[in-house]
């Protein structure tokens, strides 16, 4: 069927070659679009395709259909196309398309675009019958195509009504060829060269005129009227009374058709006429016939308005004017016979592997029954790759009681209707379904679909319970509907902070993944497994974790590098994280960096918004508290309610550690306000809140409350061996009790954190909390060198030596330029302030002009605090610039 | 939520096309075909707005009463 859409339609031999028609045609090689727009029977295709054998450009063409109104399915389509002649083109588009959900259709079209650069010829695109297209998505890829696209490419849409797209600016660019029906009327020139040059019917002008004011020059009635002169003994006579009484002039002329066709040619005729697409098998399966074939070729032959759509004649269709006369006939004539046609056809394209068409034909016969069987048994593939369009388009056929009674296909009806966001509807069926079945594997798709609604709900006790309940009655054999439902459990148990049950979770669905070799479902969860290991204070193992993941994605040639791209973007970002951590900051920052640009070519939210979230932290440990907060405000743009919610708790907790380490009370205060309280001790954002209310307290210097506060995390952070937020509390406490002047205390819990840590290379936590826990780490390695106690030797004296030298070199830096604090051009007018340079001189040395250097002077001052040029000096001398 | 459509077409459609658009009355003014009749909402009119095109048929005016 594929083939059969993307087929250039021949044009017959007796046509009229549209010499001045081409010269506009050519002319629009050099415009950005060519709109060819009339309604039906202008002989838009006929043209098109005559002009392209003209000109012999290389051409994909593509006859659009009702069917094409999904974005994915329509840029396979063109792909597909281009790539009979070009098959290395839209590779990568192409392989995206295919796991729908995870990239952004803008990206996928924007490398399809950078392919389309490589090719050195002309390339034309036809999208033929575009009015069939309603999908706005649809009309704006196609004006996205329009705008970027390059020179050599050219596109032709062939159209009955003109789409939305934004033709009055193409115009004003002049970028913009019109064909209209009045460039396509036959001129009376015309009509002379057709019937008497090519049919040598003789016409008097007398007859030309009186044809050219019938049909008004339109091309169908023309071409039908030249059918109809078959048998007439006085032509003149004829043309004289066609349609003489004003009535519509096809009506008139497809009877005269019909009349002098054979009584089986008819028959048919009207009877094939409900088909789409035609072809000798099918209508010999559905018309009890053997010579169906011939038929076919002979209407093609006599031009009956058929159309090959393939080059070995299997496949045809009517001109779709000629065969709305024809359905149209069919149903005074044989109302009662239409829907047994449509049921052998829907018959012979089940048995053809045509699984849709056999659907639509089904539905016609009112058959429902059949097309809710022929629906279940492709409902599952539909689910797999994501087309949830075409699956509300099937589930919005049937009446509630028809969908109950097909409960898988009902199922994944209400996933269909929880994705687009129709919640309440969606309940309403799940609770009904669950009421109604019994079977086991049915009851866990049921639950895990309740799942995801409660996850968009954000009900997080439910969502929990679903999963549970998804989990235990899933069968194992189920492989991706299985590992969903343990990425859902993992999630549920996240949420609740349950981290060791979470990654029991993680792993059933790994395994899974594997097994089914769904290698979307394998990343999400080992993504979120390197995640939770984080969590637990596992540095070391999430790290490798992450690593082995990215090298085993990287070495398997056999996933497309694009969409290994987007999948592993959270890996790269973890990578980065750590290394930041480990104080490796500069490669840290980069291999974040990257995770979060991969990410943005991802549709998913929970992709785009972890990385972003990952790096915000990142830069957090990096130090560079500001732009962290600008990624943290870049977060909220996309992180809706109906993101994952832990996403948002994430979000938020960071930000208030950040404006507590900046010290910003005023910003600190406002978000506390607004935040808050939240009541389950079970849950995720229950610590990480508290401990950002901590902080907050400690800012307030309510040393005491903050105290009580820690402490009471650090059972439940224990028991859920949730490491790296307990060595944040342990890090805070020290804070608070050392500037009570409690030493000792702060020794304790700062003991505790290091023993913690020590193993995992937990580095830019202890620096960031700065120069108080610097103070108790000197205080620690006296002691260490002093006294012996079991919990101090435990604790090893290089990792207190590294972090110490790092707190040094830390301060050096601060002291030191940073380039943030003076560009270099800056510098370099600082260094010769300093010699006693008068700005024409520093002008004069640097090549640079003096008013650039009036500007550097004064920016200098204002950076560093300094009234004249001598006290600048000597303030960067104090601070070691110079 | 149904609307009463009243669509005037350039020439005589046959009665027969009544079944083709939805049901709608035909009937003729002044040698033009008109349709009349209700039709469920905004969609359905446009629906068949486009048979009309489909079937090059002229269209005069449409008028929601």
């Amino acid at each position: 069927m594929l083939l059969t859409k993307l087929h250039i339609p021949q044009t017959g031999e007796k046509i009229i070659h549209r010499i001045n028609l081409f010269e506009k045609l050519d002319e629009g090689l050099k415009r950005k679009l060519i709109l060819v727009s009339a309604t039906a029977g202008y002989g838009k295709t006929t043209l098109i395709s005559d002009w392209i054998n003209k000109n012999k450009i290389q051409t994909t063409w593509f006859s659009i259909d009702e069917r094409d109104n999904d974005p994915n399915e329509f840029l396979s389509f063109i792909i597909h196309g281009i790539q009979k002649a070009h098959p290395a083109i839209g590779k990568n588009s192409l392989e995206l398309l295919k796991s729908p959900g995870t990239v952004s259709l803008d990206y996928i079209l924007e490398l399809f675009i950078n392919d389309l650069l490589q090719i050195e010829h002309h390339l034309l695109l036809v999208l033929d019958d575009f009015h069939l297209i309603q999908n706005k998505q649809i009309i704006n890829l196609v004006s996205f195509l329009i705008d970027y696209k390059p020179d050599h490419f050219h596109i032709i849409l062939s159209t009955r009504s003109d789409p939305p797209l934004p033709f009055a600016r193409l115009r004003s660019q002049n970028e913009l060829i019109e064909i209209r029906s009045s460039d396509l009327n036959f001129s009376r020139n015309d009509i002379h060269e057709l019937f008497n040059k090519k049919l040598r019917l003789d016409l008097n002008d007398k007859d030309i005129d009186l044809l050219e004011s019938k049909t008004e020059g339109w091309i169908a009635g023309l071409q039908l009227t030249a059918l109809t002169f078959q048998g007439q003994n006085d032509i003149s006579a004829y043309i004289e009374q066609i349609a003489g009484d004003n009535r519509y002039i096809m009506d008139y002329l497809m009877e005269e058709v019909l009349n002098i066709q054979s009584e089986e040619m008819r028959d048919f005729l009207l009877c094939t006429s409900i088909l789409e697409k035609i072809s000798g098998s099918l209508c010999d399966s559905m018309l009890g016939k053997d010579n169906s074939q011939l038929l076919l070729e002979s209407l093609e032959k006599g031009n009956m308005f058929i159309i090959p759509l393939d080059n070995e004649r299997k496949w045809f269709r009517y001109h779709h004017l000629f065969a709305d006369l024809l359905k149209q006939r069919l149903l005074i004539r044989y109302k009662h016979k239409i829907p047994e046609l449509h049921a052998k056809a829907s018959k012979w394209f089940e048995n053809n592997g045509f699984s849709l068409f056999a659907i639509e034909h089904a539905l016609s016969a009112c058959n429902k029954r059949k097309a809710l069987n022929l629906i279940s048994q492709i409902i599952d593939r539909l689910w797999e790759t994501s087309q949830h369009a075409t699956i509300l388009k099937f589930g919005s056929l049937f009446s509630d009681e028809e969908l109950f009674a097909n409960t898988n296909f009902c199922i994944i009806y209400t996933w269909a209707l929880t994705v687009f966001g129709n919640l309440p509807k969606a309940e309403g069926y799940l609770v009904k379904l669950l009421e109604h079945t019994k079977d086991e594997n049915l009851l866990g798709k049921i639950y895990e679909t309740f799942n995801l609604l409660k996850v968009f709900s954000g009900d997080v006790d439910d969502a929990f319970k679903y999963s549970e309940l998804a989990t235990k009655y899933i069968s194992d054999e189920d492989l991706i509907w299985s590992a969903w439902a343990h990425i859902s459990h993992g999630e549920s148990h996240l949420l609740r902070f349950e981290l060791d049950e979470c990654l029991q979770s993680l792993n059933k669905a790994q395994n899974n993944a594997s097994k089914a070799n769904n290698i979307y479902l394998k990343a999400v969860s080992e993504s979120k497994t390197a995640y939770v290991l984080r969590l637990q204070g596992k540095y070391k193992e999430s790290y490798r974790k992450s690593k082995d993941l990215l090298e085993i994605f990287n070495a398997d040639t056999s996933i497309d590098g694009f969409k290994i791209g987007i999948l592993s973007s959270i890996l790269y970002s973890i990578v980065g994280c750590f290394l930041v951590e480990k104080n490796e900051i500069k490669d840290g920052l980069e291999t974040s960096f990257k995770g979060y640009d991969l990410s943005k070519k991802a549709t998913s939210m929970s992709f785009k918004g972890y990385s972003a979230l990952i790096l915000a932290e990142t830069l957090y440990k990096s130090g560079d508290y500001d732009k962290a907060l600008e990624i943290v405000k870049e977060l909220d743009v996309f992180l809706n309610k109906n993101a994952a919610q832990w996403l948002n708790v994430l979000a938020n907790s960071l930000r208030i550690k950040l404006y507590a380490l900046k010290g910003n009370r005023d910003k600190l205060d406002n978000i506390i306000k607004n935040q808050f309280e939240s009541g389950n001790k079970h849950h995720f954002e229950y610590y990480f809140y508290n401990v950002a209310k901590s902080r907050y307290l400690i800012v307030h210097k309510k040393y005491d409350e903050a105290l009580s506060c820690l402490q009471e995390q650090v059972k439940g952070l224990e028991n859920c061996h949730a490491y790296e937020i307990l060595c944040e509390v342990e890090l805070l406490k020290a804070k608070a009790y050392y500037n009570k002047k409690k030493q000792n205390e702060a020794i304790e819990s700062i003991t505790n954190a290091l023993l913690i840590t020590q193993n995992e290379d937990f580095i830019r936590t202890y620096i960031n909390e700065g120069e108080e826990i610097e103070i108790i780490l000197k205080e620690i390695k006296k002691l260490k060198a002093t006294k012996t106690s079991k919990r101090l030797d435990l604790i090893s004296n290089n990792y207190i030596n590294n972090l110490l030298s790092i707190f040094d070199k830390e301060k050096k830096i601060r002291n030191i330029t940073s380039e943030e604090f003076l560009s270099a051009r800056e510098l370099d007018t600082l260094k010769l302030i300093a010699e006693n340079l008068s700005n024409q001189e520093i002008a004069n040395q640097l090549y640079i002009s003096i008013t650039t250097v009036k500007t550097h002077v004064r920016n200098i001052l204002l950076k560093l605090g300094a009234k004249n040029r001598n006290e600048a000096a000597v303030k960067a001398k104090e601070k070691g610039f110079l | 939520m149904s609307i009463k459509a009243e669509i005037k077409i350039k020439g005589l459609l046959d009665k027969k096309w009544e079944d083709w658009f939805e049901g709608l009355n035909i009937s003729y003014e002044d040698g033009n075909t008109v349709l009349l009749g209700d039709l469920n909402d905004q969609a359905k009119l446009h629906g068949i707005l486009n048979l009309i095109r489909d079937l090059n048929l002229i269209l005069i005016s449409v008028e929601i009463k």
